[in-house]
Parts: C-alpha cells; structure tokens; sequence
C-alpha cells in the first residue's frame, strides 16, 4: 500500500520538465505515474516508478535535487462518486491529506488513487478497517510494461 | 579640502583608473591631516574640455573598489546577503544578487540554490523557505527583496567560485 514517489525541484522555464524526464528515459526506466505541481517560480515533479533507487540515483548524479516521500496507493471504483465515499471514510477519521493525484492506468472499474497523508500508518489502518481496498506492493507495476 | 586620486597627483596619474580620495589639509601644525579613502574609482581627463575650462576633470564614476552596492540609497556588502542566507540555513551554499532597474527604480532580486536540506515534496515548505530568506535579507538590506530559489547548479560560476552579482542597471 506504500509506494515510493521521487520529487524534483524544477525552475519554471523551458526545458527543465524535458531534461529530468529524458535521464530517466535514457536509462530505461518507465514512469508509472507523475503529477506536477507549480508555482510561478518553481515546481515540484512527482514520479513514482519500480525502479526508484536506479531512479534517484540517475538524477541526483544529473544535479537535481530529489527527495523521497511514501505514499499510499488506494483503489477507488471507478465510477461517479467513487472517490467521493473514499474520502468520506479519510476525512470522517480527521486525517489529513497532503496532496493527492489520480494513477494513469485504469483497470477494469477501478481506478487508483496516490494520497500523500501527514499520518500514513494511520491512514492505511483506517481506509482498512472501513473495507477499503488498498493498493498493495508490486500490484501496480504488473499493469506497466 | 583638497581631492585627489592615488598615487598623488603626478604624470602618471593622467588618464589611468585610481581610487578618489579627499583631504582635509589644516594649517595647524599640531593637527594631522586627515584623508577619506572614497573606494570610487575614476580617472583624470588629460585635456581640456570642449567649452574651454581648463579645470581638471575626472571621468564618471562607475565603479568601487570594494563590492559595496548602492541600491535605492541603501549601501549593501553582498557579504551581508550572504551571512543573512547562512543564518536561515547553514547549508545553502550559493546565492546571486540581481539588479535590475524598473520604472527608474532599482530592484534587487536573489536567487538561492536549493539543497536536499531545504527541499521538500510540500509547496507550502518551499515557500516557508522562500519567505524566512526574504525576511532575513529584507531584514539585513531594508528594502524589500524578490528571492527566487533555482535549481542546483544554476548559478554561473567562474573558476570555482559563484559569480555572486550581476548589476542590469544602466549606470
């Protein structure tokens, strides 16, 4: 249910998203799935690949500047209202959400969602015990080639 | 008060960049003479100007001897932005002063390398950062200051060492 998610710190100016993307490229890694946050200034690129150490490693030798968060993968019925009864079951408990993006792949009627929460564990033990499905381990990387 | 450039006026003075320096010269003999090191420098016109005058003259200062700046009248030591960015976060290595002028008025920009220590996944960390650096060196300056943090390595270096400022001001 815990994946491991890179963040790089980007300049907002041409070119900066291409550059990290193309050394992760050149090594063969394939994303399973990113989001980009922004400000004027700067933004964060979030990338959750299986080979995240290889990963790191690639960029943090290129020069950027790269942390590691863990994240919790949940599965969500992929229908209207689906991450709606998701998030009463988070919110109800008073669990923060930090940030919070959709994965790229769709299976079958089920989508999946990437939270970042301020209490993981508690997280996790909550969305549990409400019967939610969380994504575990290798599950999502079967779907990416 | 006499002024006069270093070395003491001479043919070799003539048309070479040297430091200005004023002095007050008193006719007292128990008193010293006292000199101001102004660190502008500038450089004496040999001729005589168009108009006539033959006063001498010395060309526009451009430049200091020191790294003072003067921006909006204040008097800044990049030295200062420096320790101000160190107090925040001992680890930041590297900053660059850039001035512009903007509508007639100078605005001074900072940009600050960002490090793995002050890195964060959340936004609202960033700009935390971002905020603490600004009051810091806003605090250290007194004029208000633009602080934009920038990749690692983005801040040109000559020989190793940072280029700390880049002055776009038109002098």
């Amino acid at each position: 249910m815990k994946l491991n998610q890179l963040s790089v710190f980007l300049e907002n100016r041409p070119g900066r998203l291409g550059a990290p993307l193309e050394a992760i490229a050149a090594e063969g890694i394939n994303i399973m799935t990113m989001s980009l946050a922004d400000t004027a200034q700067y933004g964060i690129l979030r990338l959750i690949v299986r080979e995240w150490e290889q990963a790191r490693r690639v960029l943090e030798t290129g020069g950027w500047v790269v942390n590691l968060t863990e994240v919790v993968a949940v599965d969500v019925p992929d229908r209207p209202g689906g991450l709606v009864e998701t998030l009463k079951v988070i919110e109800g408990a008073g669990i923060n959400i930090e940030s919070m993006y959709a994965f790229s792949l769709r299976r079958e009627d089920k989508a999946i969602l990437i939270f970042r929460f301020e209490e993981p564990d508690r997280a996790i033990a909550m969305l549990r015990q409400a019967g939610q499905h969380l994504v575990d381990g290798e599950e999502p990387f079967r779907h990416v080639p | 008060m006499a002024v006069s450039l270093t070395p003491a006026l001479s043919q070799q003075a003539r048309g070479r960049w040297s430091a200005l320096r004023a002095t007050f010269i008193v006719r007292k003999k128990a008193m010293p003479m006292i000199r101001y090191r102004t660190r502008d420098i500038t450089s004496i016109i040999p001729d005589t100007c168009a108009c006539g005058r033959s006063i001498r003259r010395i060309r526009r200062i451009g430049r200091r001897s020191d790294d003072m700046l003067i921006i909006r009248g204040v008097n800044l030591y990049p030295s200062q932005v420096e320790a101000a960015r160190l107090r925040v976060e001992g680890t930041l290595p590297h900053d660059q002063i850039i001035l512009t002028r903007e509508h007639g008025l100078d605005q001074m920009t900072v940009e600050v390398e960002v490090t793995a220590e002050v890195f964060s996944d959340k936004i609202r960390a960033l700009e935390e950062v971002r905020a603490r650096l600004a009051h810091a060196i806003e605090h250290v300056v007194g004029i208000r200051v633009e602080l934009r943090l920038v990749e690692p390595r983005s801040i040109e270096r000559s020989q190793g060492k940072a280029k700390r400022v880049i002055d776009r001001r038109s002098l």
